[in-house]
């Protein structure tokens, strides 16, 4: 027990969640180089805690349940962080935001149509401000790409249902000028002239009647 | 003595008032987060939409049935607000009530998650900071309990801070490693500048045949030279590496804490991407002061106490001299 607890034990134990972790990714072909090396720098750091004194001895005086709880939660957050984007392991997550290289200025946009024929762009953050803006179009993105990937599913798809579920949020709040039709609109902007709307391009990627 | 052991952070003078005060601050955000959040509209969604994420998967579908209705959700927003007040108030001081509002945020938070295509970050590291000071005695102070603190070694009170303050650097630390790996293409392209333009095509910048200036994101764009965005991109991500260095060096914890709500201004001006529970959050790099603010208000709620205590137990009626007895003091 006193050998678990000295730095090189906890150390150990935590490599043995990391490599577990990603030996699982491997398994589900999520496996790349980088994260072998993310899981040095991370071991690096439980090294570093649980070698320096002050923490030591200040978490030696915490009762045993209590501590058996922060150790749960260590290993919690090394699983949400080396298993997978976190849909399966929330309500730990990978901590990586922003970490892709984006070579195209790119936007999912609702642009719905009333009755009169007015163009309107439904704001996904107006309509369900506790998605905000992000959350909700990433949803539509990946309903897109199901769609697209499951052509059986095209009568009814997940994209139908958010689009229609968007257009009857405005036309409860805008009952004199209902819209007709919902339309998922991708957007690219040239990155060097992004002020040019001529250089922009528009595509409907889905569109749906209420 | 012991407290010695508490220098890593600063956090040698944690009381019992420090921990209260903390749950004061972090159940302060939780509800005015929760007032500002009309989760209720999300019942407007198909449930076909919703797909439980993580922990939650354990509910079976009949309980989700409910839950997502409009009315269900509003009982959760209400269920979650109760449970985050009574904590915030120490009205039922018991651990069973903070760890229940804990479990209650877990649910809230699931649920915006199941709505969303990719799991985000936002909200968690104050999710996980509630978490930790509700295992704790954070009801020893600012509550309706009596007075068990000096029954508790003090260092109790101090792990809440270490263990918060490990946790916002490792959090940083990942992001800075994930995106080291990647490659240096993501620092190299122009993957800042598209970031700010795809935000800003998604809040509405383009209407129809007219495109919208981004303003303040104009300077980011055009007038700040694209090599100096490049390298405060690559600074910050370096500064989040080293995060962890703020827990052992005083200077480095000035230049973090600094560095950080300076970062989250400008992601939520050029992404819209907000984080100010992380900013909350900065109380526990706060050193000394805080512990000081916590001590002077537990003694200005004492001393109300005291007066409130004096003014009930004060008879309406005037007591007349004469009905007290000889060489007994009156405290009017």
């Amino acid at each position: 027990m006193a050998a678990l607890a000295s730095p090189n034990g906890i150390v150990a134990f935590a490599a043995l969640v990391v490599c577990g972790c990603i030996i699982l990714m491997a398994r589900a072909g999520w496996w790349r180089p980088g994260l072998m090396l993310e899981g040095l720098w991370c071991l690096a750091l439980v090294r570093c805690l649980s070698a320096y004194q002050p923490f030591r001895a200040l978490f030696s005086q915490v009762p045993m349940p209590l501590r058996l709880g922060l150790v749960g939660f260590g290993v919690a957050l090394l699983v949400g962080q080396f298993l997978g984007g976190g849909r399966h392991v929330y309500p730990f997550v990978r901590w990586a935001m922003y970490t892709d290289a984006e070579h195209q200025a790119r936007a999912v946009i609702l642009e719905a149509t009333t009755v009169v024929g007015k163009p309107v762009q439904l704001r996904h953050d107006e309509l369900f401000p506790p998605l905000r803006r992000g959350r909700f179009g990433s949803k539509l993105r990946y309903a897109y790409k199901s769609t697209v990937r499951d052509a059986s599913r095209r009568d009814s798809t997940e994209l139908d249902l958010l689009l229609r579920a968007a257009g009857q949020l405005y036309n409860r709040a805008h009952p004199s000028a209902p819209i007709v039709t919902v339309a998922l609109v991708e957007y690219v902007v040239p990155t060097a002239r992004y002020w040019d709307r001529a250089l922009h391009t528009s595509r409907v990627l889905w569109r749906t009647a209420m | 003595m012991a407290n010695r052991n508490v220098d890593a952070l600063a956090h040698r003078s944690a009381t019992s008032s420090s921990l209260g005060l903390l749950r004061i601050v972090l159940f302060s955000t939780w509800t005015a987060y929760i007032l500002a959040d009309p989760l209720h509209l999300l019942g407007y969604l198909p449930i076909d939409t919703f797909s439980a994420p993580g922990v939650l998967r354990v509910l079976p579908d009949s309980i989700w049935h409910v839950v997502l209705s409009e009315m269900g959700l509003m009982v959760v927003r209400l269920l979650t607000l109760s449970f985050v007040l009574l904590g915030l108030c120490g009205l039922l001081p018991h651990r069973s009530v903070a760890i229940g509002a804990a479990g209650a945020l877990v649910l809230y938070q699931g649920i915006l998650r199941g709505f969303a295509g990719h799991i985000n970050h936002a909200e968690l590291l104050l999710l996980y900071a509630t978490g930790i000071v509700a295992a704790f005695p954070c009801f020893d102070a600012f509550s309706m309990r009596k007075a068990t603190a000096s029954l508790r070694s003090q260092n109790i009170y101090a792990v809440p801070f270490v263990v918060i303050g490990v946790l916002f650097c490792i959090t940083y630390s990942f992001v800075g490693i994930v995106r080291l790996m990647k490659g240096p293409d993501l620092f190299l392209s122009e993957t800042f500048r598209n970031l700010v333009l795809s935000h800003w095509i998604g809040m509405g910048g383009i209407s129809g045949e007219h495109f919208v200036a981004p303003s303040v994101r104009v300077w980011i764009l055009d007038a700040a030279p694209q090599l100096l965005v490049k390298a405060s991109y690559v600074a910050g991500t370096v500064l989040e590496l080293f995060a962890p260095v703020a827990l052992f060096s005083t200077r480095f914890r000035y230049l973090f804490v600094s560095f950080v709500p300076v970062f989250h201004v400008l992601s939520a001006v050029a992404l819209g991407v907000v984080f100010f529970e992380n900013i909350v959050l900065l109380v526990v790099f706060s050193q000394v002061w805080f512990h000081q603010a916590a001590s002077r208000a537990a003694r200005a709620v004492t001393a109300m106490r005291s007066l409130w205590f004096v003014a009930h137990q004060t008879p309406n009626r005037p007591i007349h001299p004469a009905s007290v007895p000889i060489g007994r003091r009156v405290d009017r």
